[in-house]
């Protein structure tokens, strides 16, 4: 194996993990509000492909405008869901329901989705060209800058949030004791209501910034929720960092197994050592040593 | 006198029943028998050990693919393979709880989704041993000593008889020791064990009985189908098993045979397309968990005892 | 308890008795059903499908029908799940008691039909080809409009050799049955023709980079490289390729063929050379009604798999045509079905007295030019 083959599995699974690191940052803000984790956080990030190549590719809408509406229409896809599901629910409902609400809306994004676009798949072009970068013999897609770009500004954006706005506080005071939070004043609903919306946001940017990469397809949704998920695990639910690191380890593990070990065996080797990870650290690189839930 | 009849002739009812459906019918029946196997461990570990577990469609698979391997590789008699499927799965669940069961809520659920994936990946890649992609076909019929299960109705008997016991195995196990502390568990694990309830070993037995119900449930299918391939046993599965004892009721015998039957009747309820199905399945979910919080099960029997309460002088 | 027990009995009454549904049963129409993955992993393919089974039969009773008795259709989405498949033919057989079924739309679901259908003794045609295995060879209710894909990598096998002069082939292909199968066959023509496989690697139909895999096999020296993938991981490898600066030529399976294909993947699939029984940009003369037909009706391009099923539905008419009407039944039909020495179809040239599947020369070979898939002519 040479040096530059190497190179490549680390771009790839640089690539890979991004694409991953995007879906885990959507699962924080939820998360860290409310303690749910959203399996319908993998949908969003769909829809978001989905809204971005309907309107650039069949539409013909100029890029920053599709990706613009596409943002919007998932953001007003997680409020809807907010507001008709999760809202709904008794108050102080148990855990178990909540996380199962997010399957329904997941189950149910997924059915309407088949409806509105049938089952072939889109494309969307990449945002500055196709030519390969190559560095040291390996290339690299120029779609990857936007990506990145959009991750660093996701994150830059969401640990200002947290630390040192009233509402990213506020925030995660309810996750931690929603009535303690209540009788501070804060809107523990008005907090849960805005965390969906956020969440979808970055879900639908994310969406929007890898279907080039990815092709906007429906099945992509469990795909993105589960592998979104695993990353988020790995880093520690809840972190920030921890989302985008779980990410990119993942998709390193997965690049590196692929190419180094066997493309067979690549996603039991890469689960094999997730379970080793959370066996030696429950909560994850970066989690907290709070086990919430 | 009265009192005693009617019940009895609903029963008899109950077991006459099959031999008036066509074909058909009788299979949807069969396979709900056989979920109600597979659901009937999973049921316990997510109500009363409170977990979430992914993993069921490994149990499934081991037994199916155990039993079919032995007796199409091995000429195994059917009997013994059908057990050695439940025993398989069982250890292979013994063998997880070590790593995964001191894991909680999330991380336990991811732990188990790593375990059904890396399973999928093994069936696919070990073709010398399972076969791979293509499967194993041609899985003889279930026989017991000598006498075999040909027709459906005969299997339909066979598939009962295991999916009652297993029922009733699950009710004596919550009403005994065993029972009374997984349920201490159940509402705080910290204070069942200062009173000297060990969780984990709790836990582990009750998922090593996930293994062994899921495990046989697999064995009756592969035998049933004889045809079986990876694509059977997916992580969609398993995640659907979760889902659906959410919908039917994870506390109660009806939750389990609710759970069942519901997958087994709904994909034919709303014709063709399966999408609209899968819409009003979203909507159901939705609306049993803001509703009934027990499961569909819980809620009805709710009704009852209001009825009752009511009806009450 | 005494209610509860009550409670318990009536709903499990209700549920014995709901399962008494019984199926409007008009005995005019000749009934074929479907069992369809619509939803699910084939789903894009199965809805392209329905539509091609709806045209055949709307074709049919515009003619008048058979024996002057329209053909009814019974559809059900099995969601390409292989035990959904099995309980869905288990309802067309005994409760809506069809003639015979078409579907299938995926290696194990036509596997698991095919176990069924021969228990029940109704033919089955499904928009497959051949899965290798000794069982599905001796299926005799099972017919796959599929010509063996064994064929046709050995034209492309032959086209390397003799076009391309290239006897190093790369190859990157599915984990799953259809993945097995291609990875068998080049291993048959390797022994075959005399090539090399440099390398085999394999990808999943989810995954969204395949330049590891790409990479290892650049790094073997092929001339060529084979992949055999579906859509969308078939696209994402071929602008892999090109992305690492991949040249040589690259083979493709009939979905290359399909019209999604040029689509997606863009420039990169210029120069693709792939075989297909159907090219809808530039079909056969004997295929082009059916292509105007569904072009006309639904707007979209046909493509290889619906022109098999559409095959599918014809042969069974006219099997069905070829009984005297007391006498058709599943069994009757199965055996007209199996002795049709020739019949070519929009899709394939099928001799079932040879074979349950058509016969190789249905394979084109295939290539995008311009962003359009056109048959190669070769001398």
């Amino acid at each position: 194996m040479t040096e530059t083959q190497l190179l490549q599995f680390i771009f790839s699974g640089i690539t890979i993990g991004c694409i991953y690191a995007l879906v885990a940052l959507g699962f924080t803000i939820i998360f860290n509000t409310t303690s749910i984790v959203n399996f319908a956080q993998g949908d969003f990030v769909m829809l978001g492909a989905m809204f971005a190549a309907t309107f650039k590719s069949l539409f013909h809408f100029p890029l920053i405008m599709a990706v613009s509406l596409s943002v919007l229409s998932v953001a007003t896809i997680g409020l809807i869901m907010e507001r008709v599901l999760i809202h709904s629910l008794k108050d102080d409902p148990r855990l178990f329901a909540s996380v199962m609400m997010t399957m329904g809306a997941s189950i149910i994004i997924n059915a309407i989705s088949i409806l509105v676009w049938g089952a072939d798949p889109l494309s969307l072009e990449a945002f500055s060209g196709e030519t390969p970068i190559r560095i040291h013999g390996a290339t690299l897609v120029p779609q990857m800058f936007w990506i990145a770009g959009g991750i660093f500004l996701v994150m830059i954006l969401l640990v200002i949030f947290f630390r040192f706005t009233w509402l990213g506080q506020g925030m995660l005071a309810c996750s931690m004791n929603k009535d303690a939070a209540a009788s501070m004043g804060i809107n523990v609903k008005g907090m849960i209501f805005l965390s969906f919306i956020f969440s979808a946001t970055i879900g639908g940017l994310g969406g929007a910034l890898v279907a080039p990469i990815t092709m906007a397809t429906l099945d992509m949704g469990g795909i993105m929720t589960l592998k979104g998920f695993t990353a988020a695990i790995i880093g520690g639910l809840g972190s920030v960092p921890g989302a985008f690191l779980g990410g990119i380890i993942l998709g390193l593990i997965e690049a590196l197994s692929c190419g180094i070990i066997s493309s067979g065996y690549r996603d039991a080797i890469a689960l094999s050592i997730l379970v080793l990870v959370l066996m030696l650290k429950p909560s994850g690189i970066m989690g907290s040593k709070i086990i919430r839930k | 006198m009265q009192r005693k009849i009617l019940p009895f002739l609903g029963i008899v009812l109950l077991i006459i029943y099959p031999l008036w459906l066509n074909e058909f019918l009788v299979s949807v029946s069969i396979i709900t028998g056989i979920y109600i196997v597979l659901l009937t461990g999973l049921a316990l570990f997510l109500g009363y050990g409170g977990q979430f577990s992914f993993a069921q469609a490994v149990f499934y698979g081991l037994g199916a693919y155990t039993s079919a391997i032995l007796t199409t590789k091995y000429h195994v008699p059917v009997i013994a393979a059908f057990l050695a499927g439940g025993v398989l799965a069982g250890a292979v669940g013994y063998i997880l709880s070590a790593p995964i069961l001191r894991l909680r809520g999330y991380y336990l659920a991811v732990a188990t989704l790593a375990v059904c994936q890396i399973f999928h990946v093994l069936v696919v890649e070990q073709f010398n041993i399972t076969g791979g992609p293509t499967g194993v076909y041609d899985i003889p019929i279930f026989s017991l000593f000598g006498f075999e299960f040909k027709t459906a109705i005969s299997y339909h008997y066979l598939v009962w008889v295991i999916a009652l016991a297993s029922l009733l195995f699950a009710k004596n196990l919550m009403n005994s020791r065993i029972g009374r502390a997984l349920k201490g568990i159940q509402s705080s694990e910290e204070a069942a064990m200062v009173l000297g309830v060990n969780a984990f070993n709790l836990k582990t037995k009750v998922f090593v009985l996930t293994g062994v119900t899921g495990g046989l449930a697999g064995s009756l299918y592969a035998h049933y189908v004889s045809y079986i391939s990876p694509g059977n046993f997916t992580l969609e599965l398993s995640i659907w098993l979760v889902v659906i004892l959410s919908v039917g009721g994870v506390r109660t015998i009806m939750g389990v045979v609710l759970g069942a039957a519901f997958t087994t009747v709904f994909p034919f309820l709303l014709g063709k397309y399966q999408n609209f199905n899968m819409l009003v399945f979203g909507l159901i979910l939705v609306l049993v968990l803001k509703y009934m919080p027990n499961g569909i099960a819980g809620f009805l029997e709710e009704q009852v005892f209001r009825l009752v309460k009511r009806t009450r002088i | 308890m005494k209610r509860k027990v009550w409670a318990v009995l009536i709903v499990l009454i209700g549920f014995g008795l709901s399962l008494f549904v019984s199926a409007a049963m008009c005995q005019e129409p000749y009934k074929i059903g479907v069992s369809l993955g619509i939803t699910g992993v084939q789903g894009a393919a199965g809805q392209r499908q329905i539509k091609a089974v709806e045209l055949a039969v709307e074709m049919i009773n515009a003619k008048g029908g058979i024996h002057g008795r329209p053909v009814k259709l019974i559809v059900e989405d099995d969601q390409t799940k292989p035990e959904l498949s099995v309980a869905k033919t288990n309802k067309l057989v005994s409760q809506d008691n069809v003639l015979a079924i078409v579907g299938g739309n995926s290696g194990d679901s036509a596997m698991a039909i095919g176990a069924n259908v021969e228990k029940k003794e109704v033919p089955f045609f499904s928009p497959t080809g051949f899965s290798g295995t000794e069982a599905q060879r001796n299926y005799k209710y099972s017919f796959l409009m599929i010509p063996n894909y064994d064929d046709a990598i050995e034209i492309l096998v032959r086209y390397s050799i003799d076009k391309l002069n290239c006897k190093n082939i790369g190859l990157l292909r599915l984990t799953r049955l259809w993945g097995v199968q291609a990875s068998n066959a080049y291993k048959d023509m390797a022994k075959k023709y005399g090539i090399t496989i440099v390398r085999e690697e394999t990808l999943s139909d989810t995954d969204k980079d395949m330049t590891p895999q790409l990479t290892n096999i650049n790094a073997a020296n092929p001339c060529a490289i084979a992949i055999w993938a579906a859509v969308p991981a078939a696209a994402i490898s071929i602008k892999n390729a090109r992305q690492l600066g991949i040249k040589v030529p690259l083979l493709g399976n009939p979905i290359f063929a399909a019209a999604t294909t040029p689509e997606i993947a863009g420039e990169a699939a210029e120069g693709v050379i792939a075989t297909a029984t159907l090219v809808p940009a530039d079909p056969l003369p004997r295929q082009k009604e059916y292509v105007d037909r569904y072009l006309a009706k639904y707007n979209l391009p046909a493509d290889m798999w619906d022109a098999a099923i559409f095959d599918g539905v014809n042969l069974i008419a006219h099997a069905i045509g070829t009984l005297s009407p007391e006498k058709v039944n599943p069994k009757n039909l199965r055996n007209q079905i199996a002795s049709i020495k020739r019949y070519e179809g929009a899709g394939a040239i099928v001799d079932f007295t040879k074979h349950h599947w058509p016969l190789s020369e249905s394979w084109v070979l295939v290539t995008i030019k311009n962003g359009k898939a056109v048959r190669l002519e070769v001398k």
